[in-house]
């Protein structure tokens, strides 16, 4: 029950598609069906868990945690944006969407804007040119930079043109070697997973 | 329910308090450029609620209540035998509850097995094929390429993504021409990092310049509040926060 079981449904769910994909007809074409509406079911009841582990992990910070008030503080505002979503609907100009438009937006891009200041002071601290490899990774960097503000442009006009094309050949050349890599592992875990060969998602 | 109607008109739908509103959420975000603060602890915290009540109600709406609860009542007022497969897939599903037991988190498997081996085997394959169709559709003739300026971007892309490839090609030692290859691979990585850096930075930047030009189109609010939480900080880190003392740190 323990491990059988698992095993067996990872490897129907693994196989399942192999076998749609190589055979034709309507019995494989339902099969495929079965699973799509299967994978979305099984991912909903997951989001069902999702919600009630958010109110399990605030009731414990609540009960155990010093700083308990920003729990409450951040249950109320779920608890409001239910009732403006209950309230009025989800469309646009409803209270539910003031609260994301004037709430949400403002708070994520601040947040990530943060970001600009701490990779700038960490990198001003970490990029030293002491190889070849790190002056092409530098001069890169400040190419790009360059090109994507008006300055760039400015300081000289085919500025631009050199980041566009950085970005088009040798950026898009490394991502794409690094994607057949990553792509080639995931092959391999989509054999091991069919095989039971690999069970570190099963808590093994 | 008129009070609550009235009160939501005056409040949350009111242009005023919305630019309020925006100013605030911004410049409390900015406060932990000086420190880790409590308002910036609240502004996480409506982050945080007003994200996860959004993914609630928008996916209840959306999601749920179509594709889970509807067919599930649809099954019940007219039972047909495929929608046993639903009733097998909400088994499957519920099985994660058990996460939340100790002896019994064990069953939750069943539920990441079935992720697990559909995301594997279905997911995986098509990333990969989309992949060789995007590569594929690349390898055009080369002298379909309108300039000089395209060509030597098609030659980057063919021979760097082949000698990022022979970086990570570890069966034979880099050494020859393979070494040769390796080092141009592992300087077309460094291209590629320092001009993802370089994008991300710019982005983080359009970014803040967005929020600073909010703050600029909205003085009033922008001063206000500004001096509002500066004062606020002064009394909070001189008067209220306690530093941890040499007992407390170093002691224990």
């Amino acid at each position: 029950m323990k491990k059988e079981i698992p095993l067996l449904i990872g490897f129907i769910a693994t196989i399942g598609w192999y076998l749609e994909f190589f055979m034709a007809g309507k019995f494989f074409e339902n099969w495929k069906m079965i699973f799509t509406t299967g994978f979305r079911n099984v991912a909903i009841v997951g989001l069902l868990v999702g919600m009630v582990n958010v109110l399990r992990v605030n009731y414990k910070k609540i009960k155990y945690n010093n700083d308990r008030w920003y729990s409450v503080y951040q249950m109320f505002i779920i608890a409001l944006m239910v009732f403006f979503g209950s309230l009025r609907g989800i469309s646009p100009g409803t209270p539910f969407d003031a609260m994301f438009t004037y709430g949400f937006v403002p708070l994520d891009a601040t947040v990530f804007s943060l970001l600009a200041f701490y990779v700038a002071s960490a990198s001003y601290r970490s990029f030293k040119i002491k190889s070849v490899e790190s002056a092409f990774l530098l001069v890169a960097a400040i190419l790009i930079m360059l090109s994507k503000m008006p300055l760039g442009e400015a300081m000289w006009s085919k500025i631009p043109v050199i980041g566009e094309w950085i970005m088009d050949g040798p950026t898009s050349a490394g991502k794409r070697a690094i994607l057949f890599g990553a792509y080639l592992g995931g092959l391999t875990m989509m054999i091991r997973v069919a095989f039971g060969l690999e069970r570190s998602h099963l808590s093994e | 329910m008129d009070t609550v109607n009235f009160i939501i008109d005056n409040t949350i739908l009111n242009p005023v308090v919305q630019r309020w509103m925006s100013v605030l959420f911004t410049i409390m975000m900015l406060s932990f450029l000086y420190r880790d603060n409590p308002l910036y602890k609240l502004g996480e915290n409506t982050f945080l609620g007003i994200s996860l009540g959004f993914g609630w109600v928008w996916s209840w709406n959306r999601i749920i209540v179509p594709y889970l609860f509807v067919p599930l009542k649809d099954s019940y007022l007219d039972f047909q035998p495929y929608d046993l497969t639903l009733v097998l897939w909400v088994i499957i599903g519920s099985t994660m509850f058990f996460r939340f037991s100790r002896n019994k988190g064990w069953i939750a498997n069943y539920w990441f097995a079935f992720v697990f081996a559909y995301v594997a085997g279905y997911s995986i394959p098509i990333q990969v094929q989309a992949l060789f169709i995007q590569g594929a559709n690349m390898m055009k003739p080369l002298f379909e390429y309108p300039t000089f300026f395209e060509i030597s971007k098609w030659f980057v892309i063919i021979f760097g993504t082949f000698a990022g490839l022979m970086y990570f090609f570890f069966s034979k030692p880099h050494r020859g021409l393979l070494g040769k290859t390796a080092r141009i691979g592992i300087l077309i990585l460094m291209i590629n990092f320092g001009a993802s850096f370089g994008a991300t930075v710019m982005g983080r930047i359009a970014l803040f310049i967005g929020r600073a030009q909010v703050l600029a189109d909205n003085i009033v609010p922008s001063i206000v509040i500004t001096l509002s939480i500066t004062v606020y900080l002064f009394i909070y880190f001189k008067y209220i926060k306690k530093e941890p003392g040499l007992d407390d740190e170093l002691m224990h």
